[in-house]
């Protein structure tokens, strides 16, 4: 039903809404909140539900049945699901049994539970390789509605748990789910000269991270290409900005542009063809598109103002930037190098750090609220503005590739700390680091 | 005549002048002529002789050219008779002369004494014979005058006669006049009074017809009304018993509805309150967002079937929906049997 047409939607809608009013006519004669018609002409009872208990999705995530090495998956899937922000994870404790195949489940007692979803699965271990089996059970109605088994290294193990987080996310929302994907951001170790920068890829857990490049310059604004294999990235060498590009896979990198001045904020195009940069080689920061192919560079904006921090539009051709034309900066939006550009935020006296979402409908960004810095997504059709942070030093968000959630640093203490946010609302979930200050989190495209 | 004196009035005046001066004329020219006896008594005589004659003009002066004619021969008589009083004057002056001369004074005293005494008789004479002749000229005059007022008289009742001839005349013709006028005005009175006879019998007839044709109408219409009023009076009491029939029923069928619908409401509300209680709503809900199911249930109030229809929201969002129908199940039993439905249509809204 959901695949269906909006006009189509919206002509039902209407018809029901007709209907309502009917039954709400009815309704006046009867019971308070109880709308009910009937009568011969009537074939139905109809009642009218409206409200409910808005709450995560109560979801039972059993602990697998699996060899000691291996680590708890069960955890993994459930801190997945409990990051999206739609799920409710029950605790363990309140589980009723700890089913592991179908004919374990006795349906009957879960269905006396809180839970609605029910996972469970096991894990045979191959040596090399590690096989899993799992099953997502709809407790209300007792019905099977996923299953199927994955087989990874047994290196790989957290990433069976995320494969299968993946599969329960989309079965259960229709969304596409973004657990198997990766993240790169900057650390910052150390005191006074002696400081260490590394550019770091993770998985979207904040697990396994991996050391890309480690420095004593300062690495800055990392950019995933579209195929998750390059990161481009700002780095200090010889005190000299410059933009590079580092192949992950070996290690390769090459400086894509050192002008006079600043090179920053490397955005690569959902296309992988271009990479936005900001240079201030004209006089003040303006953006320029370099295409990969030619290394051709055009300037797109020319303002004496700072314009930075481009993020493409999906359409591979507009972008959105930050620029304090008007005195603070704000988000513009530009559909070319000769192209006016058009102001996206009136709302906040300060907007920055702008990234549109993976289906251009919405605009993340940090705006400066009461308390500090927040991260808000607007949406591009109404204009309508929400937090998604509540710390206030947060900095430069960054969309999954679902467009689900936002990663974005935020001070911690005299460190800080990933976070991640739902962007339908709901508790952002912290991926710990301890050691020292880490920032420019990017997320990584889907891995296919 | 009277139309020709007044024509010539100056002719009539001129010749009444004419005769009065003629008239003072001989008075006067007698009284200037005292000596003359025997001249006044021509003259007397012919003046009576005339005054014999007047009459006759005055009798003829009913024409002026006779008055004319008249007035013409008087003025060749004076005439005449002024050249006789010349002749006579210078005759008696001469015989006078004589008289004197052949007597003169022998006699003269005597003579002239008893002349005198003669003349004085004479004188006498004479002067009676002037008054005379005044009175005859008076009456002469008189006459004259008398003449010419009945002269007048006649003429004015001449003129009178015509006159009142022709107001008789026109009298007459007013009369005919008046009288025909009347007789027309009479006849056009009767021609008036029998068209306005006949009008008003017109009238009174087609009056008469109205009203009979308005009685009869009338009549139809009482009858019609009195028809309509009883086939609606029937009608009407049979409504009426078909009314308090459908009434009696109506009020029993919504007695029992009554109580069925109430019963229906409770039901509804409990059926409600235990979905409502069972929808876990998933975060990121929309407003605007709209699912309709709709349920089987058996006797027991198991839920044997949940078929979503319409659903306008995510995946999530609809599998929450199922779910309480689900997980409410069993759904609350109604109070009674009859009311019971085992297909229940749900529409839920965030």
């Amino acid at each position: 039903m959901t695949g269906q047409p909006g006009v189509t939607h919206m002509k039902l809608l209407a018809f029901f809404r007709g209907k309502s009013r009917i039954s709400l006519f009815a309704g006046m004669l009867a019971t308070a909140l109880a709308f009910v018609l009937a009568g011969p002409a009537q074939a139905a009872l109809k009642i009218d539900i409206t409200g409910g208990t808005e709450t995560g999705v109560p979801i039972a995530v059993v602990p697998f049945e699996q060899p000691g090495r291996v680590g708890d998956l069960a955890r993994i899937i459930s801190d997945d699901l409990a990051r999206s922000g739609l799920f409710a994870p029950i605790a363990r404790e309140a589980m009723p049994g700890r089913p592991a195949r179908p004919e374990q489940l006795r349906i009957d007692d879960w269905r006396a539970g809180k839970a609605r979803y029910l996972v469970m699965g096991q894990v045979d271990d191959q040596g090399d390789r590690l096989q899993a089996r799992f099953y997502l059970i709809d407790v209300s109605s007792g019905e099977r509605i996923a299953g199927s088994q994955i087989t990874a290294a047994a290196a790989a193990e957290r990433s069976i748990a995320h494969r299968i987080s993946d599969i329960v996310y989309e079965e259960l929302t229709g969304e596409r789910g973004a657990f198997s994907t990766r993240l790169a951001y900057v650390t910052e170790r150390g005191q006074g000269d002696d400081k260490t920068y590394t550019l770091q890829v993770a998985d979207s857990d904040g697990a396994n991270p991996q050391t890309v490049l480690e420095s004593p310059y300062p690495i800055m604004s990392p950019s995933w290409s579209p195929d998750g294999k390059k990161l481009a990235h700002v780095s200090f060498e010889g005190n000299r900005s410059a933009i590079w590009v580092q192949d992950l896979t070996t290690g390769e990198r090459y400086q894509l542009t050192a002008f006079p001045g600043i090179n920053g904020a490397p955005a690569w195009s959902p296309r992988g063809d271009k990479i936005a940069v900001t240079l201030s080689k004209g006089g003040s920061p303006d953006i320029y598109v370099i295409d990969l192919d030619t290394r051709r560079l055009v300037q797109w904006t020319r303002s004496g103002a700072i314009e930075t921090e481009p993020s493409w539009y999906p359409d591979n051709r507009s972008l959105a930037f930050t620029s304090d034309r008007y005195g603070q900066p704000q988000i513009f939006r530009q559909d070319g190098p000769n192209e006016s550009a058009t102001r996206l935020t009136f709302d906040t006296p300060y907007a920055a750090g702008p990234r549109i979402s993976p289906d251009g409908k919405n605009l993340a960004m940090l705006v400066r609220g009461a308390g500090g810095f927040f991260v808000a997504e607007q949406s591009l059709d109404n204009g309508l503005q929400r937090l998604l942070s509540r710390d206030g030093g947060e900095e430069r968000p960054s969309y999954a590739p679902n467009g689900a959630m936002v990663v974005y640093a935020t001070q911690s203490g005299s460190g800080s700390v990933l976070k991640i946010s739902p962007v339908i609302g709901g508790e952002p979930q912290t991926l710990r680091y301890d050691q020292g200050k880490v920032r420019d989190p990017v997320w990584g495209p889907f891995n296919d | 005549m009277f139309r020709m004196l007044a024509r010539m009035p100056a002719a009539v005046i001129t010749a009444v002048l004419l005769h009065l001066a003629l008239v003072l004329a001989i008075l006067f020219s007698d009284l200037w002529q005292p000596r003359s006896t025997q001249l006044s008594g021509q003259t007397a005589s012919q003046e009576a002789s005339q005054s014999v004659e007047q009459p006759n003009i005055a009798a003829e002066s009913v024409s002026s050219e006779a008055i004319e004619k008249q007035a013409e021969r008087l003025r060749e008589q004076r005439e005449a008779r002024k050249q006789n009083l010349a002749e006579q004057e210078r005759a008696a002056e001469k015989a006078a002369a004589t008289r004197r001369a052949e007597e003169a004074r022998a006699r003269q005293l005597e003579e002239q004494r008893r002349q005198r005494e003669e003349a004085a008789a004479d004188e006498a004479k004479r002067l009676a014979e002037i008054k005379e002749q005044q009175r005859q000229v008076e009456a002469e005059r008189q006459a004259a005058l008398q003449e010419v007022e009945a002269a007048r008289k006649e003429a004015e009742a001449a003129r009178k006669k015509s006159e009142a001839e022709q107001q008789r005349a026109e009298e007459a013709a007013k009369r005919r006049e008046a009288e025909e006028k009347a007789r027309q005005k009479a006849k056009e009175e009767a021609e008036a009074a029998r068209q306005k006879a006949e009008e008003k019998a017109r009238k009174e007839a087609e009056e008469q017809a109205r009203k009979e044709a308005a009685e009869k109408a009338r009549l139809e219409a009482e009858e019609k009304a009195r028809r309509e009023a009883a086939e609606k009076a029937a009608r009407e009491q049979a409504e009426r018993e078909a009314r308090e029939r459908a009434m009696q029923e109506q009020l029993a069928a919504e007695q029992r509805a009554r109580v069925e619908q109430d019963a229906l409401s409770r039901w509804a509300a409990a059926i409600q309150s235990k979905v409502r209680q069972n929808w876990q709503r998933p975060p990121g809900a929309k407003a605007g967002w709209t699912c309709t199911v709709t349920v089987q249930q058996d006797r027991d109030g198991r839920v044997r079937q949940v078929s979503v229809g319409r659903c306008d929201g995510d995946r999530l969002f609809e599998r929450s929906i199922v779910q309480a129908i689900e997980a409410a199940s069993p759904l609350p039993k109604p109070e009674l049997d009859s009311i019971f439905q085992d297909k229940i249509e749900f529409t839920f809204e965030p």
